[in-house]
């Protein structure tokens, strides 16, 4: 069963950030929401379009919420000399999980977790968390991550679940454990003390 | 070898030497001793037929390739599996080994749980067993004569220490010769290795609690393979730590790695599968059990196999169940019941109390490879000493590890520096859990439920366990002394873990024992001191069931031992014309 219908293909990591980010949230929200009308340079969305896959409707989430999803996921896991998290298509796994592997209570409490904050977004910066500038949403993301104003306690619960969610998501994705973390899955015997270097890496299981 | 179309049977008009009934642990073990002393037998299983390797659908799966990543679909294990989702090795790559508890439902009394997790199918739960294989000494045999719960063991440890040889040989039993009286040494492959962290913990912890020792967990890995394991095919242990899933190596325990190609060899054996063992044929005239009923687990239709002795290794409470079901004139409650306690004095491992810490530096030092097996602390309470508030004793057993990102990824932060955090590997964490002693008592146990039947038309079990005040004061020690350990350790942030019975009930150690115990005297115990009927000499059983004790070390050694032993008496008695 495939869960990451649209992940995208990536490459070497672009030297201008703030510009990729641009074009993968676009991509993010095309892709995912099939949103075409955001006031975007044609060739950022012909760049967008480019790299995605036919688009397949989320399981359990709405566009909107999956879109949210695939833009939190990229903030709390990006692109670095690795895939990041919506490269890998977390968003969908995510929703995939959520669908599948949980009930009813935690589906209800992910898409309120993710209301909540649109709804601060919203009251914040007067426009939906997707739409804000980069800037403005890594601000509130450091907010949640603390459960501090504007948000909660309970926002920043749901935003450590979300972390959860996001790893779980990425550390199991090919790339996540093969090219970020170090994956042997038949490692042909145990040796109880190797030395770290450098270059040592985080088993991925 | 034979070719499946001829071992696997359904019907036969022929009279066998031997029928097994079960093919797990215990099963395949009968299974091979039996045919290899030549007696031509039937093992009978209730489950499907699972073929070493090619029905390890679980295994080498990368979690990308899985469905749902290793998670079990929430509705299909709310609906099918809400018992045998508690076993921390029920996932997506395991769940086909684990039976369905739609299908197989049994009864306990309100508020009294207990999670009886099962594996019904050829090979039964030899397949996901944890492995961890251990000798019991003469402090576990003579305890219920020293304290008087429970009937004495008929046996001692020098009766069992020749077969423990013989089955740690064959199993293949990676360990360290510790030279400790509470835990006999055996016949072992070269012990897995310690970690960083756990080898400085053990000298500290050596020193200061001889003779208690910290040593390396005993498993039925072969670490090393011998070249008896080489030429049966199985290829030493990859370190994956998958076990549950099946090995295609062999190189863990499992009747399709080890017993069950043995049996076939012989070309002595033959096996019916999906067929539900309804009740022991007892004759009257002879009082001898005569062969098995079955149910089709398919077609539902019934038939019968007929044997000269039956072994019963269907689980501790299979077995059990078989018996009970088998009434006649003779034994209206269940068959070689005479004394009553067919059904009695139930026990299983007290487990979930224990402690858990950080432990500071060695932040240069990992390790490589999933060691399917971890640092272990033998008994130590009511060895030398007495303790004020229970009797018995329980090991601890746990490790050290390094926090990886299911655990890191919960530490504050997102975004590059947060990724760059998860990639390099977490602070270490050491922990330790009891496994202890429950003290057999007669109001633990299993009958047959007077009206409630499964799709068989089985009548349903009807269990009922609980802990008592002793397995309560145990319990509470053991998460204590953990704690205790870990701070003279060094251990920072020590947590003492305990789960409630309702959190954690009876049954989740999956060290169910007792009910058809062994003993001396036919008026207080089902078998004698060769896991023989003392009512029906040609009926045995030999699994769990038979404990007359739990004692606090993992059990299914000593159920292999007492097999492999069981095994060579009856076909001794067969031949003398006894039985």
């Amino acid at each position: 069963m495939l869960q990451n219908g649209d992940s995208a293909a990536y490459g070497a990591p672009e030297p201008d950030h703030a510009r990729r980010n641009t074009l993968l949230r676009l991509g993010a929200l095309s892709a995912v929401c099939g949103l075409g009308a955001l006031g975007l340079h044609d060739e950022v969305l012909a760049a967008a379009a480019a790299k995605r896959k036919p688009d397949t409707p989320p399981q359990l989430l709405t566009r909107e919420e999956l879109a949210l999803t695939a833009v939190l996921a990229d903030l709390i896991i990006p692109r670095t000399d690795t895939p990041g998290a919506f490269d890998v298509g977390a968003h969908r796994t995510i929703d995939h999980m959520l669908k599948v592997c949980a009930l009813a209570p935690v589906q209800n409490e992910f898409r309120a977790g993710l209301a909540r904050i649109d709804s601060v977004a919203m009251a914040n910066g007067g426009k939906r968390f997707t739409a804000l500038p980069p800037a403005r949403q890594t601000a509130l993301l450091q907010a949640l991550d603390t459960g501090s104003a504007p948000f909660g306690a309970a926002d920043g619960r749901f935003f450590h679940q979300l972390k959860g969610y996001v790893a779980f998501a990425y550390y199991t994705s090919e790339a996540g454990a093969t090219s970020e973390l170090a994956y042997l899955p038949v490692p042909g015997g145990f040796k109880g003390d190797v030395m770290m270097t450098p270059s040592t890496r985080t088993w991925a299981i | 070898m034979e070719t499946k179309s001829t071992f696997y049977i359904k019907s036969s008009p022929e009279r066998f030497d031997a029928i097994v009934v079960g093919s797990g642990i215990t099963g395949g073990w009968a299974a091979k001793e039996l045919t290899e002393r030549g007696l031509k037998t039937l093992m009978v299983e209730r489950g499907r037929p699972v073929e070493h390797g090619i029905d390890y659908v679980g295994e080498n799966r990368d979690p990308w390739t899985m469905p749902n990543r290793g998670q079990v679909d929430a509705r299909v294990a709310e609906e099918q599996f809400p018992i045998q989702k508690q076993c921390y090795a029920f996932d997506e790559h395991t769940k086909q080994f684990f039976n369905n508890d739609r299908d197989m439902p049994y009864s306990t009394p309100d508020g009294k749980p207990f999670s009886w997790i099962r594996g019904n199918q050829l090979g039964g739960k030899s397949l996901m067993w944890a492995r961890q294989s251990y000798r019991w000494s003469d402090l576990d045999f003579e305890a219920n004569l020293k304290d008087g719960h429970g009937v004495d063991w008929p046996i001692r440890y020098a009766d069992l220490a020749p077969w423990y040889s013989y089955v740690e040989r064959h199993a293949g039993i990676s360990g360290a010769r510790d030279g400790l009286a509470v835990l006999p040494d055996g016949e072992f492959l070269k012990p897995f290795e310690f970690n960083a962290v756990e080898a400085a913990l053990k000298q500290k912890f050596d020193a200061k609690y001889a003779p208690a020792r910290m040593i390396m967990g005993r498993t039925a890995n072969l670490n090393t393979a011998a070249e008896h394991h080489l030429a049966a095919g199985r290829a030493p242990c990859q370190a994956r730590s998958q076990c549950h899933r099946g090995c295609s190596f062999g190189a863990y325990f499992s009747t399709q790695s080890s017993t069950l190609p043995a049996a076939l060899k012989t070309g002595r054996l033959r096996i019916a599968t999906d067929s539900i063992v309804h009740s022991v044929l007892y004759d009257p005239k002879t009082n001898r059990a005569t062969g098995v009923r079955v149910i089709d687990a398919q077609t539902m239709e019934t038939r019968e196999y007929h044997a000269r002795v039956v072994i019963l290794c269907a689980s501790t409470l299979g077995s059990t169940a078989v018996l009970l079901n088998s009434t006649s004139s003779a034994f209206p409650n269940g068959l070689a019941n005479s004394s009553g306690v067919l059904g009695h004095y139930l026990t299983d491992h007290l487990w979930a109390a224990g402690a858990d810490g950080r432990v500071e530096g060695f932040e240069d030092h990992y390790y490589q490879g999933r060691r399917p097996t971890g640092p272990y602390i033998p008994r130590f309470r009511n060895v030398v000493d007495k303790h004020p508030d229970f009797v018995r004793g329980y090991a601890l057993s746990g490790g050290a590890s390094r926090e990886g990102w299911q655990s890191t990824a919960h530490k504050p932060g997102f975004g590059k520096d947060y990724k760059a955090m998860i990639r390099k590997p977490g602070p270490w964490h050491f922990g330790l859990g009891g496994q202890g002693e429950m003290l057999p008592r007669f109001e633990n146990g299993v009958s047959l439920h007077p009206t409630k039947k499964d799709k068989w038309g089985m009548p349903q079990l009807h269990v009922t366990i609980s802990h008592g005040d002793n397995d309560r004061k145990m319990r509470a020690d053991m998460a204590a002394s953990a704690a205790n350990i870990l701070e003279y350790l060094g251990v920072k942030d020590v947590r003492t873990k305990m789960a409630t019975e309702a959190e954690y009930p009876p049954g989740l150690a999956i060290h169910e024992m007792g009910t058809a115990r062994m003993g001396r005297d036919p008026k207080t115990s089902i078998l004698n001191g060769w896991n023989q009927a003392h009512d029906v000499p040609n009926l045995f059983v030999t699994d769990g069931a038979s404990m007359a004790s739990g004692a606090w070390q993992n059990p299914s050694l000593t159920f292999m031992a007492l097999t492999a032993r069981a095994c060579a008496y009856a076909v001794e008695q067969m031949k003398a014309g006894t039985i």
